[in-house]
């Protein structure tokens, strides 16, 4: 039996999932600028955006189809270069997995178990974690393929709900309040959150078609930003601009203003349980990328299973300590201070100067992957 | 080797067969005044045939016995050069010959025991389509395959298990539909079985299953025959045992516990109904008691006021946390159900009115539980009788989601989902992802999932069973 | 293997018992808040909850239907903060307050006053409040007063609220909805609860005062920010509904004009009002800049159908039919001049949300004035068009009250 290969339709669906996790729990599309009642011209631009950030990845990401990201920066910058610059974005990788958990645990303990201590919460979320990231990938994607069309369309029936509620007066005049360059700003800002991206580079040698690469991203963001599109217009409608910019969970308010007397009220559990699936989908995403990139910068010496171990406990332990000392907010302020330098390194600088390097050392890049296919034939 | 005498032969198997008294030995001579020697076990042979077909045309006919073909009236004859054979055959129910002077036996088969006529299912009843099912004997379940596939693909092969059992168990498949490197799989687990008896075509998926530690069975079991030609026709491979009136089928995938043979007798949207409504009380038998104490204990504002205020009143003086009503109706409703179920006629009745009574009213009376309580896990009860095949699955991870619920409320519900779903699509029966088509996802596959497409548009067989020309039709008649 | 299974149920009974003592709630031991009435007295805070308790009822479900009235409470407590006062009652109150079934939250007049923003902060901010309240103001009185009412079953108060559409006198307003406009420059109106005489009809409790007391929901408080300027009164609230567009299934009623009945034989002297019910109303609002200055223009589009008619109007007349038709509009206009009249010169705030309307047409006007829009707002100009149109004259032709014949 050959061995299963990801399929476009998993990889697709992965990527929404990661990237609605943030927009819709914290949402920080509402609180850029231009601050006002355009922000959903801002969220479409910010696909362009996204795309044209991202293109020095998506290059190398369809020149070396057989590697992954860490994989092909040994094979561009050396034994030594390439593995620290690996190392370093393991460790973006679980920085990325524990910003996520902690998310996940303050969404969940100021909305549904407000009364649960805090390493309960971890507990569960570890356990999850090192269950899911030990499966492997393959396994990891299938259950992607079911929980995501589940997840992507409850967020779309409690849109539809909302409207009845919702006033969309508030949302017009479109495009009179807002300089352009506020909503230019506004997209640039927001295409910095997201950097899910790297998923995709993580999982390139597993696709089945690897022409499907460029088809992946663009199907992904396009869909991501139309539900995102979405859930910011009837969220602003319903809670309206200032009371939607100062919530810390906009969506989960707006979920819970959903009203049919009698027989739907106070729903918003729906809504977390919903956003429970995308959390995990990147937590426990970022977590295997790293556990991945980690045991092949230690060239399978160590068992995979022995990593998984290790890195759920230690991201368990620090997502205890930092959601015990600080409250998310706080993070958060901080987290937009970081997210631009962050992106700015790992999705675009570094990307760039891989690039340039590869183009001087072509020739002999080339002739090695070459020698390498003639020896596995 | 076998002797040419006829009562060395007969002491040897005598001492061989540990002096068993149903063995019988008959020693006569033939018109020819040859001495001759029939050995058979006593039961297991059809003593009419024996006295009309071979005893009388030997005692009458026969001059030679070379020409016993040609004097006695037995369709299936061969010749036993060893004693092992002899045995052997004697075990099968066949007819051993001696003459003196010979050194081999004949074997002749005229095998006759008391077996169970073919009658409804009890298990899998329909109410439309085929009603006969698998009775314990091999031969006949093998007959009842080959009557509904006449096709010289539909190809048997036997296999004997069970070092003191001796068991006869058939693999069948289609040749040309199969997927052959399933079929190799299967095969090469069949010859690691070591093991002592073979009771029940059980013992055979415990030994071959793909996850032998999970609560899910990758093995799909059958009592019908027209379903386990269906499944035939898809590239499955049956595995039927002697014995046992319950055949099986791998690879098994996990929508086939949701639907039933009925559905290709139906209406497609009534059968999509169905299948609708089994995965409804799926969930709703796994996960309701679990849902309801999260949200009874952790989530009280998702419940609309007056429901609130209704399940309020009735919770009234209860004694026990929501979590403690939940295991006490759910154990009790457990040994009211084990109870009921091989208890003879007569009392079975009874039992089913006392703990009706005592569950329904008297605890709701004696302010032990809350109605609502009843009603769930009542619903729930209900429920898991919609899909039999699941059942093991389901009781058990029942009281899984109802700690989880207990302990994290909807939270737990959700991760424990989460977990579950991850193991569901982990599991792989004989190569095939379980959760195919759903997960891989297959366009073509989904048009049997949930919903059951008009036979008319099914152009391809599943895509990972069956062999790679996968195509039902020829490409003119697709639709 | 046998340790694995150890370890994992060693794990859950421990945190079944971690768990058990802290996160989990039996519904039973929960005071679920149905109302809540907020007062500031001395500087303190008082919050008043009803409460829908069924302590009294007995644990067999048989007697549930016995007195739906007797379980009420009332809690009361004090404090400095509403979340201070709502713990503290529970220094006198045997159960957790549950708010996430408090549907209604009432706040007395003096309180409105001096405004509501602290105590709203708290709804908002905390997660197991209900946005979707409903916001009233107890006109004239103590928030707590109205609770005391004897007859207030759990749902009376609520499901009074939820009517409010079948006139148009009075209105509702959610938690939700106030906050959604509350940064806008323009005020708000959430509805008005206020107690009135009635006369008492049972003869025993007649001996002693002839009257009782009923809750009343006539009219509108408008507020400007959190602070509550005045009141509307339930006609002026006829006009509000109109320039907001809330118009659903209300009656309009209105004099019958006399010189319809001219050339009809038939016609009574005596009755002086028809009454059309909407069936469909729709409001717009526009705006205009003339001579610099933003004018206003309603235009109100309703279909209705009569319901009461005592002149005994000659209905299958074209002319009479336009001239009730006018009439009904002209009485549409005269409402909506009361509502501005009262926005424009008493409160000089815009409660219509007509700033909205400016912004949305005229965004460069709407920058310049809207520092000081509630000035401006006071002194626009106005123009009204309502259309009426008849599209159903009820079962009967003629009214009861003509004698046939009578020349």
């Amino acid at each position: 039996m050959n061995e299963e290969k990801v399929t476009k339709r998993q990889a697709i669906i992965l990527i929404i999932l990661s990237r609605l996790s943030i927009s819709i729990s914290t949402m920080p599309t509402i609180d850029i600028p231009p601050y006002n009642q355009d922000m959903w011209i801002v969220v479409i631009l910010s696909a362009f955006y996204s795309t044209i950030l991202v293109l020095p990845l998506l290059f190398l990401a369809n020149r070396f189809v057989d590697y992954n990201l860490i994989g092909y920066m040994e094979v561009i910058y050396g034994k030594t270069l390439g593995k620290t610059l690996g190392i370093a974005y393991v460790l973006f990788f679980s920085f990325s997995s524990v910003i996520a958990a902690f998310n996940h645990v303050d969404l969940i303990g100021s909305t549904i178990l407000t009364n649960s201590m805090n390493g309960l919460l971890i507990a569960g979320l570890g356990v999850t974690a090192i269950y899911t990231v030990s499966r492997g990938l393959i396994v990891r994607l299938r259950a992607v393929e079911i929980f995501g069309p589940v997840a992507i369309s409850t967020i779309i029936i409690l849109v539809i709900l909302g409207i009845k509620e919702s006033d969309f007066s508030s949302l017009f005049p479109i495009l009179s309040d807002s300089t352009l360059s506020d909503i230019h700003s506004g997209a640039l800002q927001l295409s910095f959150y997201s950097v899910d991206i790297l998923l995709l580079a993580m999982i390139v040698p597993d696709l089945e078609d690897k022409k499907d690469i460029n088809n992946i991203f663009f199907i992904s963001i396009i869909t991501s930003k139309l539900i995102l599109v979405l859930a910011v217009i009837v969220t602003q409608a319903m809670l309206g601009l200032e009371q939607s910019r100062h919530t810390n969970f906009p969506f989960n308010l707006y979920v819970r203003m959903i009203k049919f007397p009698n027989i739907l009220e106070r729903i918003d559990v729906v809504f977390i349980l919903t956003w429970l699936i995308t959390s995990q989908a990147r937590v426990n995403g970022f977590l295997y990328l790293a556990v991945r990139g980690l045991r092949e910068i230690l060239n399978k010496g160590l068992k995979e299973k022995r990593i998984v171990i290790i890195m759920g406990i230690l991201f368990s332990v620090i997502t205890f300590i930092l959601t015990n000392r600080y409250p998310f907010n706080l993070i958060r302020s901080q987290l937009v201070k970081i997210h631009k330098p962050m992106f700015l390194i790992f999705i675009i600088i570094i990307p760039i100067i891989t690039c340039i390097v590869y183009l001087f050392r072509r020739r002999s890049i080339d002739q090695g992957q070459r020698l390498l296919k003639n020896k596995g034939e | 080797m076998i002797s040419k005498n006829i009562n060395d032969n007969k002491n040897r198997i005598r001492y061989l067969f540990g002096n068993s008294s149903d063995l019988v030995f008959h020693q006569f001579e033939t018109l020819s005044e040859t001495g001759a020697m029939v050995v058979y076990i006593n039961g297991l042979v059809d003593k009419s045939a024996l006295n009309d077909s071979i005893i009388r045309p030997l005692l009458e006919d026969l001059i030679s016995p070379y020409d016993i073909k040609s004097t006695i009236y037995i369709s299936e004859i061969k010749e036993a050069k060893t004693l092992k054979d002899a045995v052997d055959s004697i075990i099968d129910g066949h007819v051993l010959l001696f003459f003196e002077n010979f050194d081999y036996a004949f074997i002749m088969n005229i095998c006759r025991y008391e077996k169970r006529s073919i009658q409804e299912s009890s298990s899998e009843q329909v109410i439309r389509g085929p009603k006969e099912s698998f009775i314990e004997d091999l031969y006949v379940n093998r007959t009842l395959i080959r009557r509904k596939i006449r096709n010289q693909n539909l190809i048997f092969e036997d296999y004997i298990f069970g070092r003191q059992t001796n068991t006869k168990v058939s693999i069948c498949y289609i040749k040309g539909i199969v997927n052959d490197e399933i079929l190799a799989e299967l095969k090469a687990r069949l010859n690691t079985i070591d093991i002592d008896g073979v009771i029940d075509s059980h013992y055979i998926e415990e030994h071959i299953e793909d996850a032998p530690r999970s609560l899910v069975a990758t093995i799909y079991d059958t009592e019908k025959p027209d379903v386990v030609v269906g499944k035939l026709l898809e590239g499955r491979i049956g595995i039927i045992c002697d014995g046992s009136p319950v055949v099986l089928t791998l690879p098994r995938l996990f929508i086939e516990d949701l639907m039933t043979a009925e559905d290709y007798y139906l209406r497609p949207q009534f059968a999509t109904y169905l299948r609708v409504m089994r995965v409804v009380a799926f969930f709703a038998s796994m996960m309701l008691i679990g849902t309801y104490i999260a949200i009874a204990t952790f989530h009280q504002e998702m419940i609309p006021t007056k429901l609130l205020l209704s399940i309020a009143t009735q919770r009234e003086g209860v004694p026990l946390p929501a979590f403690l009503e939940g295991v006490l109706m759910l154990i009790f409703f457990e040994f009211l159900k084990e109870a009921g179920l091989r208890l003879p006629k007569p009392i079975n009745t009874t039992v089913a009115l006392v703990g009706g009574l005592v569950i329904g009213q008297a605890s709701v009376d004696a302010g032990l539980v809350s109605g609502f309580m009843i009603i769930v896990v009542a619903a729930s009860g209900i429920t898991e009788f919609v899909n039999l095949q699941l059942r093991e699955l389901v009781v058990l991870y029942r009281f899984v989601f109802l700690f989880l619920g207990a302990l994290f409320g909807l939270y737990g519900i959700s991760s424990g989902s989460i977990i579950l779903i991850f193991h569901l699509v982990s599991i792989k029966s004989f190569g095939v992802p379980f959760m195919y088509p759903l997960a891989p996802y297959d366009k073509e596959g989904m048009k049997d999932f949930m919903r059951r497409s008009p036979l008319k548009k099914y152009n391809y067989r599943p895509k990972y069973i069956s062999s790679k020309d996968a195509r039902k039709r020829s490409a003119d008649n697709e639709e | 293997m046998k340790n694995r299974t150890f370890y994992i149920s060693l794990i859950l009974t421990v945190s079944l018992i971690l768990s058990s003592c802290s996160s989990s709630r039996q519904i039973d031991s929960l005071g679920i808040v149905i109302t809540m009435a907020v007062d500031m007295e001395d500087d303190e805070i008082i919050v008043t909850s009803q409460i829908s308790s069924s302590k009294e009822n007995a644990s067999t479900s048989n007697q549930k239907s016995a007195g739906s009235s007797s379980d009420i409470k009332y809690v009361q407590g004090r404090g400095k903060t509403v979340y201070d006062a709502l713990k503290n009652a529970s220094l006198n109150y045997d159960r957790e307050l549950f708010l996430s079934h408090n549907s209604i939250i009432i706040f007395g007049e003096e309180l409105a006053k001096t405004g509501i923003g602290d105590i709203i902060n708290y709804f908002s901010y905390d997660i197991g409040t209900r946005e979707t309240a409903y916001l009233l103001v107890a006109k004239e009185s103590k928030a707590y007063e109205i609770l005391g009412l004897s007859y207030l079953t759990d749902d009376y108060l609520l499901t009074l609220i939820e009517n409010a559409h079948l006139t148009a006198k009075t209105r509702n307003m959610t938690l939700v909805e106030y906050l959604r406009y509350y940064f806008y420059s323009h005020g708000l109106v959430p509805g008005v609860v206020q107690l009135t005489d009635k006369m008492e009809i049972d003869y025993e409790k007649k001996e002693k005062s002839p009257t009782r007391k009923v809750l009343d929901i006539t009219g509108g408080a408008a507020f400007y920010k959190d602070r509550l300027q005045g009141y509307y009164s339930g006609e002026e609230m006829i006009g509000f509904n109109f320039l907001i567009d809330e118009i659903k299934r209300n009656p309009i009623v209105f004099e019958t004009p006399d010189e319809l009945t001219q050339g009809s034989k038939l016609f009574s002297t005596r009755g002086r009002y028809t009454t059309i019910n909407i069936l469909k109303s729709k409001t717009k609002l526009n705006m205009e800049v003339r001579d610099e200055k933003p004018h206003l223009i309603v235009d109100v589009n309703m279909r209705g159908t009569i319901v009461e008619e005592t002149k005994g109007l000659n209905l299958s007349d074209e002319s009479v039919r336009l001239g009730i038709e006018d009439a009904c509009s002209k009485q549409i206009e005269k409402y909506i001049d009361m509502a501005m009249y009262k926005a424009q010169k008493e409160f000089k705030i815009d409660t219509f949300g007509i700033g909205i309307v400016l912004h949305r047409e005229y965004p460069e006007v709407w920058k310049e004035v809207s520092k000081n829009w509630n000035e401006v707002f006071s002194d626009i100009d106005y123009s009204v068009n309502v259309k009426t149109s008849i599209i159903r004259t009820g079962v009967i032709d003629l009214p009861i009250n003509i004698i046939k014949g009578r020349e």
